[in-house]
């Protein structure tokens, strides 16, 4: 990982990604679970995730949030930093990067950045085709316009939380766009846990892209 | 309608006994800012005099501040207001802070929520997004604040915010505090007691809401100047703020500088090299200073925590003790016993520090020349060396201090008020005063008295809030500061000392003058006394109560943003921070951020004048629950000043630490420049901060100021 961050993020429970055995009951990968840059994707009816092909195919994300768990100490202040800068309002609950710091005896409280997936569950399920591919960045991100509120991507993100937020005011679903290649939430964190990786051939990070050494 | 900035604009009102729950606008407390000026403020209005601590007629009121929530840097924490019962005999307003249920209450909806009355039966508190109800807890009275959580986020969600009490606030202690999380709670001022004599087990807050800023990138701009960072290779050796800092492998500073622990060697560090202990760190909501540390044991052998200071060094001394100090300090058992304490829901500033920390060990020789005082700890610890405490009248098995045999038996008996723990249950001044009349205690007994007030300076009939922090330093700032002040625990010295001393562009003279007025470097020798040491003492004050006003961390905003470069230097991983810069444009914290926040200029004099206005309500407030009239036959009727005793101390060059001559010139500097006469704000001065109303309620009460008192 070269202490640039991590890209294997658990999926929701009752997800999977890769078939690892033939008989193996669907479950979220196993950590440390060597994946090679053979992707299997699940059988068609296998439990968690139906299987299914992209209406198009989508080049990976230029960029993405890296996060150092080890120096994380969920602070929130990048939660803050996307909210003032993408909303104009301190409102957690609508970053597009999430850091759950209410349960201090809980280990895990890292920062949590939408990981710009390889194969984008939220743009597959989008009924309206919103979500496109933002042609600087890479990152996946919403046509506001084009929004009708429905929530189907937030249902569909394979992350828990959910990385894209529903906004309540606007009744529109709002996702990580990586500020447009100066994302706030790097600049913000005062420890220097996040890092903004970017390759301009492409970063494989997210669903479908697990395990990918960056 | 003019756009609400910073503030929700709505206060909710529960009343326990009728069950009526109801909103009113929170405009009219603006001139209080927030927090603990708008509860001050409210409390004036709605808790008089005659109403006991544990009166359904006491209020406990919660409230946050226009920058809570708002991701201003250290902007994570809220009020908790009421009267006291541990200030006795004389039972007054007291302040409690702590982090996460203030922001969780302004996204619910509310800048602050007033609980009244009392339940018939159990309940806990549901507000959701700008609804609230009162629910059944009867499932729920007994149970730790840990298990209390997990029961309320199993019954509604991961997200919501609990503030509960543990058997303790249920038993009525007078060191029971409100837990909010693992090892945060609202600790002083015996709240969870409060709480507990409400029969209200639990407030759950779950909020979604927004905050609104005026110019939000102004104020993500003043809170990147304000946590800096400086990125530091390891091995590479760079000059940072003058000092040379070498970067540094995660596994050599593991345990480390994150915390208010420090590099300190402890047990638990060494647990971490071997691989089972992980250690990381964790802050708070919006802020960077990251004084608190996570621990989890990997083999699940004892739960998961974040820790502060006082959570992490808690037993450690004891421990010590009992290991004849064989092994390092701070090893599982210790943070066993803090997880204890916290689970019970007990003030850890009382009882974490029931071991001699920086005490002695042996009685102390009253003769002897110690610049360092006593803390909480030594209360009992000295009460034991000097012969007061055995295993008879106290049913603790001495011999074992330091032992987990003690530690358990000691907390039974405290947290379910057995025998001798019925005693200290009421507060330790209580216990004194019982312990002294008691002959079962032996012939030594009244040293109890010499003991406790070694601990608590503060003279008189309120004393100081907690045996944590009533602590009283050999310096003449900290004496003037810790016989006025309400607000213990927010060390002066660190804003004079150590943290002017950490700017680079401009002189640590030149800041502390700007900052706190001509001839204030004076107050840097600690034998100084003089008017400018006053001065200094009420911009501190001032200074205080506008940061608990905004509400913004004094520990982020104060103590470790002033220990910058000594605290942060050899920081972690392959990374070091630079907080030379911070606060260097105003000590006095939030004016820039408020300016941002509310989208015009908000100046440090603007500021400095309604923590004036605070102050002298707080005071009027004090005076008007008997402060400076009740004579009690005990503790006398000390007003503003310290214990006889501290002004025989002297240090080890046979110096007396205290002056009382100068205390008592200075304590008139003091009265002086607020405009007050024998610790009472006069008329004048309270109609020039706009507290006319205060004034007439006084004079009616024939407590103002008047000819016959000269």
């Amino acid at each position: 990982m070269n202490g640039k961050g991590y890209t294997n993020v658990p999926l929701k429970e009752g997800w999977s990604m890769y078939k690892e055995k033939e008989t193996t009951t669907v479950g979220s990968v196993r950590a440390g679970a060597k994946v090679g840059t053979e992707q299997v994707k699940p059988k068609e009816g296998s439990r968690g995730v139906k299987a299914f092909t992209l209406p198009i195919s989508v080049p990976p994300s230029k960029g993405v949030l890296l996060v150092n768990d080890k120096m994380c100490g969920g602070c929130s202040s990048c939660v803050f930093a996307c909210t003032l800068y993408n909303d104009g309002v301190a409102a957690p609950s609508i970053s597009r990067i999430q850091v759950d710091n209410i349960r201090f005896e809980e280990w895990d409280a890292t920062a949590k950045p939408c990981l710009q997936c390889v194969e984008p569950l939220c743009m597959r399920y989008c009924p309206t085709n919103s979500i496109k591919v933002d042609g600087k960045t890479g990152a996946r991100i919403i046509d506001e316009k084009a929004c009708i509120g429905c929530q189907e991507c937030i249902k569909h993100c394979p992350y828990d939380p959910p990385r894209i937020r529903y906004d309540e005011v606007k009744k529109k679903a709002v996702k990580c766009n990586l500020c447009d290649g100066d994302p706030q939430c790097v600049k913000s964190c005062p420890f220097g846990a996040l890092t903004y990786y970017t390759d301009p051939d492409g970063v494989k990070t997210g669903y479908m892209g697990e395990g990918t050494q960056l | 309608m003019t756009e609400l900035y910073g503030y929700v604009g709505k206060i909710l009102r529960v009343n326990l006994t009728t069950r009526v729950i109801s909103e009113f606008s929170s405009e009219k407390y603006s001139p209080y800012l927030g927090s603990k000026g708008m509860a001050t403020r409210i409390y004036w209005e709605e808790i008089g005099p005659e109403v006991k601590p544990f009166d359904p007629e006491n209020k406990l009121i919660f409230a946050a501040g226009p920058a809570t929530g708002t991701g201003a840097v250290g902007s994570t924490k809220g009020s908790l207001t009421g009267k006291s019962p541990v200030w006795n005999p004389v039972s007054s307003i007291a302040h409690s802070t702590t982090a996460i249920f203030a922001p969780a209450l302004k996204r619910a909806g509310y800048d602050a929520l007033i609980v009244e009355g009392k339940a018939d039966l159990p309940v806990y508190l549901w507000i959701a997004n700008g609804k609230a109800e009162i629910r059944d807890a009867q499932d729920l009275w007994g149970k730790t604040t840990r298990n209390t959580r997990a029961l309320l986020w199993q019954k509604h969600n991961k997200q919501t915010v609990v503030a509960c009490i543990g058997p303790a606030g249920e038993n009525l202690l007078l060191s029971a505090c409100v837990s909010v999380a693992c090892n945060t709670p609202f600790g002083r001022g015996g709240f969870g007691a409060v709480m507990g004599s409400k029969n209200l087990k639990a407030i759950a807050v779950y909020g979604t809401g927004r905050i609104k800023v005026a110019q939000p990138l102004k104020l993500l701009e003043v809170n990147r100047d304000r946590a800096k960072f400086e990125s530091i290779k390891v091995g590479e050796k760079r000059i940072v703020g003058g000092k040379e800092v070498i970067g540094k492998e995660w596994d050599e500073t593991v345990a480390c500088d994150f915390g208010t622990v420090g590099t300190a060697d402890t047990q638990l560090r060494d647990l971490a090299k071997l691989g089972r202990v992980r250690i990381k760190p964790n802050a708070c909501e919006a802020c960077f200073a990251f004084c608190r540390t996570r621990y989890s044991f990997v083999d699940g052998s004892l739960p998961n925590s974040s820790v502060k200071c006082t959570s992490n060094i808690g037993w450690a001394m004891a421990e010590a003790i009992a290991d004849n100090w064989e092994k390092k300090v701070l090893g599982p058992a210790s943070y066993e016993f803090a997880q204890t304490l916290d689970d019970a829901g007990l003030n850890m500033n009382d009882f974490c520090l029931l071991s001699p920390l920086f005490g002695q060990l042996t009685p102390f020789d009253e003769n002897e020349n110690v610049e360092y005082t006593l803390l909480g700890g030594d209360w009992l610890y000295q009460g034991y060396v000097s012969g007061i405490f055995n295993e008879e009248n106290t049913g603790l098995p001495w011999n074992k201090f330091g032992t987990k045999e003690f530690n358990d038996k000691f907390l039974q008996m405290v947290i379910y008020r057995e025998g001798f723990g019925d005693i200290l249950a009421k507060g330790f001044r209580y216990a004194t005063k019982y312990i002294v009349e008691h002959q079962e205690f032996g012939p030594n007994r009244d040293r109890m008295l010499y003991i406790y007030k070694r601990i608590n300076s503060k003279a008189g009939n309120m004393g100081c809030l907690d045996n944590g922090h009533g602590q009283y330093a050999p310096n003449s700032g900290r004496s003037i500061f810790t016989a006025v002040g309400d607000r213990t625990g927010s060390e002066p010295e660190y804003m004079w000392s150590h943290h002017m001393t950490s700017f680079l562009n401009e002189t640590p003279a030149a800041v502390r003058e700007k900052w706190l007025g001509p001839g204030t470097n004076k107050i840097l020798d600690l034998y100084y006394w003089g008017p400018e040491v006053a001065h200094a003492v009420i911009k501190h004050e001032q200074y205080s109560a506008v940061l608990d006003s905004l509400h913004l961390c004094e520990i982020g905003t104060m103590t470790l943003g002033s220990q910058g470069l000594g605290h942060y230097a050899n920081r972690p991983v392959d990374r070091n921070r630079d907080l030379i810069d911070w606060l260097d444009h105003s000590p006095h914290g939030g004016s820039e951020l408020l300016s941002a926040i509310f989208g015009r200029e908000v100046t440090n004099e603007e500021l400095d004048e309604i923590g004036a206005r605070i102050v002298n309500l707080i005071r009027a407030i004090w005076v008007r629950d008997g402060y400076t009239t009740v004579d009690d036959p005990f503790w006398g009727k000390a007003v503003d000043t310290l214990w006889d005793m501290h002004f025989q101390r002297k240090n080890t060059e046979g110096k007396n630490l205290t002056l009382k001559s100068g205390f008592d010139a200075t304590i008139q500097d003091y009265y002086k420049e607020r405009g007050w006469v024998k610790g009472v704000p006069t008329r004048a001065t309270l109609e020039r901060l706009g507290l006319k109303d205060v004034a007439d309620d006084l004079a009616k009460r024939n407590l103002l100021p008047n000819e016959s008192w000269r």
